[in-house]
């Protein structure tokens, strides 16, 4: 599991970032190609729809160029990146709600989703197994689409991204405490819905 | 004081230390009636699962994704890089320009209100006669009913004066006599 990138790493990034602000833009490319999967899983993650999740992270990464002035190297690239696409995608949310909503959809994108994953080599998995993962995933993504938007951006981060409290503070524009206990009710949400999957599994 | 969902994370991340272990379990227990046990091996699996079954997700296009991010950022650039060029930032020149404009529009205006003036106004002024309504007498009476008073004035600019008429007055009191050169020695009394 990935959490916030080393040092090293980090370095490079402050280092594209410099030259990005400069206005090169194969230095902002670099970082696009190196933060782009993980962006877009979290936004995924976030609006559940493949194409809104493919044009959000586009717009994270465009308002990031346009407010690259506005960096001041007292935080890592990678978090404040998170705060825009965040922001983006907590906007989004918002708005969307204020819309009549179906109910959720549990066939979207199912393909892009690679469930065995560090968890198995492909095809040593059965059928069987395949299927009660297939169902289980669909009950997370459901019992995931029923948290706020501001629930679920913590959720996400803190247990899918590995981002440590503070970057999570930083990233969704809040306290640690907040980001506490925001991640504590989404827990207890996340817990009673999926309830009868704790007894099975 | 941290609060009950602070040290509720803190205890899953495994951060309280001993004592504080043992004194938020004992109130997990007691206050809020959840096993720590199982409240831990819930949340536990409950992170696995999601972590298992969320954090893979593949993003189509990739390359695509880099090619239209940073077309779009062209376009941007290329929209905004004439203005910056002409006059400065774009801000600038916005403000220059509006500035120029009002510039040019307030003294076109003051010198068509100068030429307005000196043209058509002060012509006018200048030929207009002096009225001679501050002279005028308005109401002429005499308290003497055989005495009739009448007046009139004299328009002529240079003469400045009204006129005071009274027919049938024997003499004019002294006290009441205007200046000599103003009284017309020939005119009946």
């Amino acid at each position: 599991m990935q959490s916030g990138p080393p040092s090293g790493a980090e370095s490079d990034d402050l280092e594209l970032v410099r030259r990005s602000q400069g206005g090169d833009t194969r230095a902002f490319d670099e970082l696009v190609t190196k933060y782009r999967t993980r962006i877009y899983a979290m936004v995924y993650q976030m609006v559940r729809n493949e194409q809104d999740a493919w044009d959000l992270a586009q717009d994270g990464f465009f308002k990031a160029w346009k407010s690259l002035d506005k960096f001041r190297f007292q935080s890592s690239f990678y978090t404040w990146l998170y705060r825009i696409v965040t922001n983006v995608s907590i906007d989004w949310l918002r708005k969307r709600t204020l819309r009549p909503e179906g109910e959720f959809d549990d066939t979207i994108a199912r393909t892009d989703i690679e469930p065995t994953a560090d968890v198995t080599p492909k095809g040593e998995v059965s059928p069987q197994r395949q299927m009660e993962r297939a169902e289980l995933r669909d009950r997370l993504d459901a019992a995931i689409a029923k948290l706020s938007p501001e629930h679920r951006a913590v959720v996400l981060l803190k247990e899918v991204e590995g981002l440590q409290y503070h970057e999570i503070a930083d990233a969704v524009g809040c306290s640690i405490g907040t980001v506490m206990s925001r991640l504590f009710y989404a827990r207890k949400k996340l817990q009673t819905l999926l309830k009868d999957l704790h007894e099975n599994v | 004081m941290k609060t009950f969902e602070e040290r509720h994370a803190a205890w899953l991340d495994g951060r309280l230390d001993e004592a504080e272990r043992a004194i938020f379990e004992r109130e997990l227990a007691g206050q809020q009636q959840i096993d720590p046990a199982t409240e831990r091996a819930e949340l536990d699996r409950l992170k696995l699962a999601l972590r298992q079954h969320l954090a893979r997700t593949r993003m189509p296009n990739p390359d695509f994704f880099n090619h239209r991010l940073l077309d779009r950022i062209e376009t941007d650039r290329h929209a905004t890089a004439p203005r910056a060029t002409s006059t400065g930032t774009p801000a600038a020149g916005w403000f220059q320009s509006i500035f120029v404009r009002l510039t040019l529009a307030g003294t076109m205006a003051l010198l068509l209100g100068v030429a307005t003036y000196r043209g058509l106004i002060s012509p006018q002024l200048e030929e207009r006669p002096e009225t001679a309504y501050l002279t005028q007498v308005l109401d002429a009476k005499s308290p003497a009913p055989e005495v009739s008073a009448s007046s009139f004035n004299a328009n002529a600019r240079e003469e400045q004066a009204a006129v005071l008429w009274l027919d049938g007055m024997a003499h004019v009191p002294e006290s009441y006599a205007a200046a000599d050169e103003n009284l017309d020695p020939d005119a009946a009394p």
